[in-house]
């Protein structure tokens, strides 16, 4: 027995069945051998062999059945050794260039999570159908005009007359249901409320595909009128203010001064109409919270053109979209027949309600998303040559491995390992950016953004992130694999450091870092000059002084939308807002106090045509559309509207029978030029003439970009309204009067609510609102881009000077001054960003074009702006070269030229 | 040649095993040419009946394999006992000493009785 090997087998790959059969030979044949030697005979001795080793195939069988879960089991723990091992060896790596890893990990995070944010939005505005069940069949029924006519395109609420004869004779719409906002002042434990609610027809929630979560839907029957008057309510209310109360069905609570049963809670996140989800007409709350029944009287079925209802439509099953038009076209053209007056002119259309949801934002989203996608680009671009510049730098170390036995692809995979471990952590870093940048976005998003409450990172995005950093990641792996393939490992031990750069994928880098450049040069003028228009707004003085003034809606209760109970009512509404002003005006620290239908700058805002007595009436098609609100007497102070001429009004202008008027300065020049307008009179939509009393200030009424419209002001006895804005001056801060107004409104009456209290300065503020969002998007697009380019100008920069490392050795031990090392790499950075910034200036001034609806008193090709992105850009870019310069700088010649 | 070989208890063949490759390692035919000879022919063993034992005892981890040449130029597969093998090798030792003495301590009793 000899323990003595010769030498050990390499290890070979063979399966476990050959060796085991080649195990069982050696021993049967040894056997034979031992056999022969005491004598047998050779046939013989086989036979002996195989009988004392015993059935052959049995042990065969089980050694073999053992073997295979053995197998498996190697193989799991080698590929476990191995990946534990790459791991080990990457963490290390990436622990040793911590800056390195910082800037790589960053820069996918930022790339990956911009990208996710936005599809996030996307996603949740334009992607997902509305969530409601059958939110991708539901459309929206408007009235417009025929063709030719004056209205022909704007969308129009329908009338119930309307609304009655088309649910009744359409043959292609499955349910058709109409709902109007109402305001709702919920009175519970002597608190008051205002509530964004909906009056609905029947069938309105199954057109959506909607069921209460508890109790019931409305019915035809609470459509009666003289039924039991019934709300549904939403689940936020149910939990805010019933605490969640299973009993609250059955329950009576107060609405507008009337007992509502409730009978039934909506589900969660069910809030349909939600605002900005509906562009027709109807001024819709940002989430509706309780729904009644809507009770259409016979006097509003008489008045056809009175247009204040919304329609939703269920379509049959495989019906197509032009045959509902058909149909609402046929019904339409017999109303036409039949009310030749009310009617003329007006039909009826229809569109899928989750596309005219976001009709508006949608090229502006895939715009950004597209914008997005390239950063995301630039970022991935960034990092592999970043990546690049690493293996450069590593090309011995990978030459000695491969030589002292790494196998090609144990170096692949450790490559891989390395890549995805960057793209993973930069996925992982992805989502917490994703996140903070989706409620950011959303935080500065302006309000007429739709289906907002719709977005959330959810699994479908999460799902196209994890892709995208897979994909990333392999990406980065193969790019490096190719360029360490490329340069052959057994060459980069020869040459060392020195490698073998190949000159047209560097061009390719430098290209990619032009178009990086220019990119960002584009979006910073672009920033720039949006940046500008948004200052130039801010700065423009809207006729009007916000400081020290607060505003706050005091809508009244009211039950009736029955046209001659709602006027017949119209007197208490005057003697209740001057019952209030005048009690505030009486308390301390009160300045002046006001009320006006429609408060500037807010998005509400009516005009009208009118006549001036004396002047020929307007040409046809030509417009005089004068802006007018009714307003008290305070409300000019409390504003910090000047009176130029004449008088403003006076308590003794409460009266109806005072039919006076004030006009704006823009008014008086349009209509009496060089004239003084004092003792004109004019007419306007309500008859009887109304006589010029003053002359005032001029105020942006609906934007601030836009020259101050002509305006007139009635006091509100001749134009009352139930839904006052109440504007309060005071001092100190104006919020703090907030508790005053409260405190009078329940002495008066304290059915009243107070809602949207903010100070004046909030409502300037909103109103800019979307030239801030744009311009804060596109700066940080803008600053985004740059500080990728930057980088990207860093990467190539480095990866030259890491291939060069030889080629400054020798240059500095011949002599060259540092200085002139340093000035060739700088030279290097500039003349790359020198040309992105000049190709990015064209573009800029190419795209100014673009931008020039959107600039307010700046040149799209202002050349301060494009002067001081270009100084900006340099200034960076040199810095982003010095870094390597100095590397460069400090190569030690001697060992540069001993890494041969 | 003994005239009736002993049967073999349940787990002795694994014992027999490591006991063989406590002096270094052998491959299969090795290692039943040890025991045949330590045991002068007495233990009754189906010679194939060794290699699923040595798989399973591999698979345990008590042995190592690795392939080499054997003496006469052959690819042999040579089995080592590793760290856990000894182990277990130690532990089946002290188990038999303490099987063999009380069975002999019985029998010595029913000697003692029968005399």
């Amino acid at each position: 027995m000899s323990r003595r090997r010769l030498f050990r087998l390499a290890s070979r790959r063979s399966t476990s069945v050959e060796d085991l059969d080649e195990e069982l030979r050696l021993h049967l044949d040894l056997r034979v051998a031992e056999l022969v030697s005491e004598g047998w005979e050779p046939e013989a001795a086989r036979a002996e062999a195989l009988r004392r080793f015993g059935d052959l195939e049995r042990h065969r069988r089980v050694a073999q059945g053992i073997d295979r879960g053995k197998d498996g089991e190697a193989r799991r723990r080698d590929w476990w050794d191995g990946f534990r091992q790459d791991l080990q060896f990457a963490l290390r790596a990436f622990g040793r260039q911590p800056g390195f890893t910082a800037v790589a990990v960053l820069t996918l995070a930022f790339g990956i999570g911009a990208t996710t944010a936005i599809l996030s939005i996307v996603n949740g505005v334009l992607v997902r159908p509305l969530p409601y069940p059958n939110g991708d069949r539901v459309v929206q029924v408007w009235q417009t005009g025929i063709q030719g006519s004056r209205a022909e395109g704007v969308m129009l609420p329908v009338s119930a007359a309307n609304f009655v004869d088309l649910r009744q004779q359409s043959t292609t719409l499955e349910r058709l249901a109409a709902f109007r906002n109402w305001d709702y002042t919920l009175s519970e434990d002597g608190e008051t409320t205002l509530l964004a609610g909906a009056r609905v027809a029947a069938g309105f929630f199954e057109a959506l595909g909607v069921e209460p979560a508890r109790g019931r839907t409305l019915t035809a029957a609470d459509e009666l009128v003289g039924a039991e008057p019934v709300a549904l309510i939403g689940d936020g209310l149910w939990r805010r203010r019933f605490g969640a109360d299973p009993a609250v069905v059955g329950r009576t609570i107060s609405l507008n001064r009337t007992s509502f049963r409730v009978v039934g809670v909506m589900p969660r996140g069910f809030q349909f109409p939600r605002g900005a989800e509906l562009p027709a007409g109807l001024r819709f709350g940002a989430h509706t919270e309780i729904w009644t029944p809507l009770v259409i009287t016979p006097g509003e079925l008489e008045a056809r053109g009175m247009l204040n209802l919304a329609l939703i439509g269920l379509p049959k099953p495989g019906v197509t979209d032009g045959a509902v038009a058909g149909d609402l076209e046929t019904v339409m053209s017999r109303i036409r027949e039949s009310y030749p007056r009310e009617a003329a002119n007006t039909t009826a259309r229809h569109g899928a309600l989750g596309d005219l949801a976001v009709a508006g934002v949608r090229p502006a989203l895939l715009v950004l998303l597209g914008a997005v996608g390239f950063l995301l680009l630039i970022a991935c671009v960034n990092v592999s040559n970043l990546l690049l510049t690493r293996t450069a730098a590593r090309y011995r170390e990978l030459a000695v491995r491969s030589a002292l036995g790494a196998g090609r692809r144990r170096l692949l995979r450790l490559f891989v390992t390395e890549n995805l471990l960057l793209a993973i952590a930069g996925g992982a870093l992805g989502v917490v950016v994703a996140i903070a940048g989706k409620n950011a976005l959303l935080a500065v998003a302006p309000a007429s953004l739709p289906r907002v409450d719709d977005v959330a990172v959810d699994w479908r995005v999460l799902g196209g992130i994890f892709l995208v950093v897979l994909l990333v990641g392999l990406g980065f792996g193969a790019l490096v694999v190719a360029e360490a393939r490329q340069g052959d490992l057994v060459e980069g031990l020869r040459e060392g450091s020195k490698g073998s750069g190949n000159r047209a994928k560097s061009r390719l880098r430098q290209g990619l870092v032009v178009l990086e450049v220019a990119v960002s040069v584009i979006l910073l003028a672009g920033a720039g000059l949006l940046g500008r228009t948004f200052l130039n707004l801010r700065s423009v003085s809207p006729g009007l002084v916000t400081e020290g003034a607060m505003t706050a809606r005091i809508p009244l209760p009211l039950m009736t939308s029955n046209f001659r109970e709602f006027m017949a009512l119209a007197p208490s509404w005057g003697r209740f807002y001057n019952q209030l002003l005048d009690d505030l005006a009486q308390r301390p620290g009160v300045e002046a106090v006001g009320v006006i239908s429609s408060l500037p700058l807010s998005g509400a805002w009516e005009s009208t045509q009118i006549l001036v007595e004396g002047q020929p009436p307007p040409e046809p098609g030509e417009s005089r559309d004068v802006y007018f609100a009714g307003a008290s007497e305070g409300l000019f102070d409390a504003l910090g509207i000047p009176l130029v001429r004449g008088r403003g009004f006076t308590t003794a202008d409460r009266d109806s029978s005072a039919r006076v008027v004030l006009v704006s300065e823009a008014m008086a020049r349009a209509f009496w030029p060089g004239q003084d307008p004092l003792g004109e009179r004019i007419r306007a939509f309500f008859g009887g003439p109304l006589e010029v009393i003053g002359v005032v200030g001029d105020v942006r009424y609906r934007e601030i970009g836009v020259p101050p419209p002509p305006a007139m002001y009635f006091p509100i006895s001749i134009y009352p309204t139930p839904n006052m804005s109440l504007v309060l001056r005071a001092a100190g801060d104006p919020l703090a009067q907030v508790g005053t107004v409260r405190e009078a409104l329940r002495v008066i009456d304290p059915a009243v609510p107070i809602s949207d209290a903010r100070p004046m300065k909030d409502v300037l503020a909103a109103s800019l609102a979307q030239e801030r969002f744009s311009a804060l998007l596109i700066g940080g697009f803008a600053l985004a881009a740059m500080g990728l380019a930057v980088l990207g100008l860093y990467g190539v920069i480095s990866f030259g000077v890491a291939r060069r490392n030889r080629e400054i050795g020798v240059r500095l031990a011949l002599g060259a001054a540092p200085r002139t090392v340093v000035a060739m790499v700088l030279r290097e950075g500039v003349t790359m960003a020198g040309l992105g910034l000049l190709l990015g200036l064209v573009g800029a001034l190419a795209l100014g074009r673009l931008l020039s609806s959107l600039v307010y008193q700046v040149s799209p090709s202002d050349p301060l702006t494009l002067g001081a992105v270009a100084v900006v850009l340099l200034a960076v870019a040199v810095v982003a070269s010095l870094v390597p310069a100095r590397r460069a700088m400090r190569v030690d010649p001697v060992s540069a030229l001993r890494q041969d | 040649m003994p005239k009736d070989p002993i049967e073999l208890l349940q787990g002795t063949l694994d014992f027999l095993i490591l006991e063989a490759l406590a002096g270094g390692s052998m491959h299969g035919f090795e290692i039943s040419r040890w025991i045949r000879q330590t045991s002068d022919d007495a233990l009754a063993i189906e010679e194939g009946a060794l290699y699923p034992a040595l798989h399973r005892m591999e698979r345990r981890g008590w042995l190592s394999a690795e392939w080499a040449l054997t003496e006469n130029n052959r690819k042999g597969k040579y089995y080592a006992l590793t760290r856990a093998g000894r182990a277990a090798l130690r532990q089946h030792e002290a188990g038999w000493e303490r099987y063999v003495s009380v069975v002999a301590k019985i029998l010595a009793a029913a000697k003692g009785r029968a005399a």
